[in-house]
């Protein structure tokens, strides 16, 4: 391509679509080469920018990222004491429950008013509610049991 | 060795169905050269396929279960093969040519997949990944269900997007199914699968002619083009990306070439960008709105009713999950109801919106790291309808990328976001996506085409004959044949 847009534009006029199409197919030719070993390069970057932290699983680096890493504590706690089938319903204060879904799957996050197999009870606790503490934030109770 | 038996067969069954379509179309034969050489259009296809089977059996509620859907696949597949074998592809497939370059290309292409698959195996879930897509794909592959507030919404969950199509968790699950781990490695592996594919697709769509290696040249540069490293953070718009710019180069292939065969691999690939974002199906519609347009000038009837006819079936197939939404929701979403959108008072009141968004876009397309391909494609397709060479199809190209910029700018301006400013500045990355591939597409179609018809022949080896220009592509002269 390149020896024809040479010899094109030495030996005579070109039309200019003629040019045009010479030019483009020379720019995207002498790009590709350098763009491919540029993009190597880039992508090992945008790799390493997403390593996780020490300590904390590919599923929990959603809840640090999001500014919410008290919360690993009570998705572990979750994942021990809930089976894989159960259907969960979170009640009181805020949660990062996207995240907190991530973590827990294959359990089901369902709204209270669903039929559950679990409720999570988290920050202020109703006087009442007894099941399985975590630290002073959360009580587990299973449903029907 | 579980896992990745899991993912070679998930892989190989799309290819098989991919190859079954192609070969029922009549676009290849059942040879091993071309068979080779349309790997990427037929992964391309099945995956397609697949995931949009997937997705209408979630939708009904019928789930993904592999013990039927392994079986209804290699059904298919057969019915396929026989429907292929009453058909005849034409001559011009039989010919893979000689040219090492239509060999080394596709392999250098393969290998870059393969070493940046391998090299991700152990990314984490990303931001948004986390909240929509790899969250999405993994719930799916447990529950095959669109169960919990995940799906049908919850106070906390506004955040996951819970209108986005579904098209890329539900493929996303079905290959976490068969390799039997929710592992976010096997994804970011099968979104580099799809990119592979798609690049290997358009000169595939386009090939024929002394020049058809280079349509892998810009292809290749929008592979390794900024926008697509988000594949890296799982995100759906690359795939969605390489769906839409296969289905547009496979609408233009069709109305060139004037086989049909092309209109329907065109048509499951624009369902599937539909079916993947919103963005898709916008970018879907502006591909459609291009090729029947270009059909309607040419004042041919059987190649208006055959865009009519993949336009019809790309709603059908995106149909399903709007109604869906429609029966469950509503959702919030980035898209700002119509009422307000068409509304001219409001239009003006947001025209800074537009503005901004104009001009980010613009900062995307001629970022360096984009390689001009945008620019490139403006030009050549000027070029082209000012020489009055391939005119129609340089129409549909810079048709349907217009149309596709349009679209998004509209949902900026229209946007009803607290932040839009920085919505915009951190989307854009991802929004552009979908018209850098077009336009990769757009010019891996016209360069061989163009560079084939200008008269470079004194450059040749005095014993070869002098050649006319190219005034019909190699399809049609197979045809002809």
């Amino acid at each position: 391509v390149a020896a024809a847009f040479l010899r094109a534009l030495l030996t005579r006029r070109v039309p200019l679509s003629s040019g045009i199409t010479l030019v483009v197919a020379l720019l995207v030719t002498l790009l590709a080469v350098p763009g491919v070993w540029a993009a190597m390069r880039g992508l090992d970057g945008v790799r390493d920018g997403l390593k996780l932290a020490p300590g904390i699983t590919e599923r929990e680096k959603c809840l640090v990222d999001g500014g919410h890493p008290e919360v690993i504590g009570v998705a572990r706690f979750l994942q021990k004491n809930v089976p894989p089938d159960a259907r969960l319903a979170v009640r009181g204060g805020h949660l990062p429950e996207v995240c907190l879904q991530l973590s827990l799957l294959p359990r089901v996050m369902v709204k209270a008013s669903e039929p559950h197999t679990y409720t999570l009870y988290y920050g202020d606790i109703p006087e009442g509610v007894h099941g399985l503490a975590y630290e002073k934030d959360a009580v587990l109770v299973k449903e029907g049991g | 060795v579980r896992e990745f038996a899991g993912f070679a067969a998930f892989n190989g069954l799309a290819l098989a169905l991919g190859w079954a379509v192609l070969f029922a179309t009549a676009l290849m034969p059942l040879r091993a050269a071309p068979l080779a050489l349309a790997t990427g259009a037929a992964g391309l296809t099945g995956l397609a396929l697949m995931g949009l089977a997937a997705l209408m059996a979630v939708i009904a509620g019928l789930g993904m279960d592999l013990a039927v859907f392994g079986p209804l696949v290699v059904v298919a597949i057969a019915v396929l093969a026989v429907v292929g074998r009453r058909r005849r592809a034409a001559a011009e497939d039989d010919e893979p040519g000689g040219a090492r370059a239509r060999w080394l290309l596709p392999l250098l292409v393969v290998a870059f997949v393969a070493i940046q698959a391998l090299a991700s195996h152990a990314v984490p879930v990303a931001w948004d990944a986390s909240h929509i897509w790899t969250l999405k794909a993994f719930a799916l592959s447990s529950s095959g269900q669109l169960d919990g507030q995940l799906f049908t919404g919850g106070d906390g969950f506004s955040i996951a997007h819970l209108d986005y199509p579904l098209g890329w968790p539900v493929l996303g699950g079905l290959l976490v199914r068969f390799t039997g781990h929710a592992d976010q490695g096997w994804l970011i592996a099968e979104l580099w699968i799809v990119l592979g594919a798609a690049v290997l697709t358009v000169p595939w769509l386009v090939r024929g002619g002394r020049w058809a290696a280079l349509a892998f040249a810009p292809m290749i540069l929008a592979m390794v083009a900024a926008p697509s490293a988000g594949l890296l953070r799982g995100d759906a718009d690359v795939p969605m990306a390489c769906f839409a710019a296969a289905g547009v180069a496979g609408l233009a292939s069709a109305l060139e070439s004037k086989r049909r065969g092309y209109a329907v691999l065109a048509a499951i690939w624009l369902a599937m960008a539909a079916n993947m974002k919103n963005e898709g199906l916008a970018f879907a519609a502006a591909g459609l709105v291009a090729a029947f347009a270009v059909a309607v000038a040419g004042r041919r009837r059987s190649q208006i009713l055959t865009v009519a006819g993949a336009g019809v079936a790309v709603i059908a197939l995106a149909l399903p999950w709007k109604l869906w939404t429609s029966a469950h929701g509503p959702f919030t979403s980035d898209v700002a109801p119509l009422s307000d959108s068409l509304s001219l008072g409001y239009l003006s009141d947001h025209l800074p919106q537009l503005d901004l968004g104009a001009q980010t876009m613009l900062g995307r397309i001629i970022d360096p790291s984009a390689y001009w391909l945008v620019p490139a494609l403006l030009a050549l397709t000027g070029a082209a309808i000012a020489a009055r060479r391939y005119a129609p199809t340089a129409w549909l190209y810079l048709t349907a990328f217009v149309v596709s910029v349009l679209a998004v700018l509209w949902v900026y301006w229209t946007s009803q976001l607290t932040d839009v400013a920085g919505h915009i500045e951190r989307t854009t990355i991802r929004t552009i996506t979908g018209p850098l591939f077009i336009a990769a597409a757009g010019l891996a179609h016209l360069l061989p085409r163009l560079l084939g018809d200008l008269r470079l022949d004194e450059l040749a080896p005095p014993s070869e004959p002098r050649e006319e220009p190219q005034l019909v592509t190699a399809a049609e002269r197979g045809v002809a044949r």
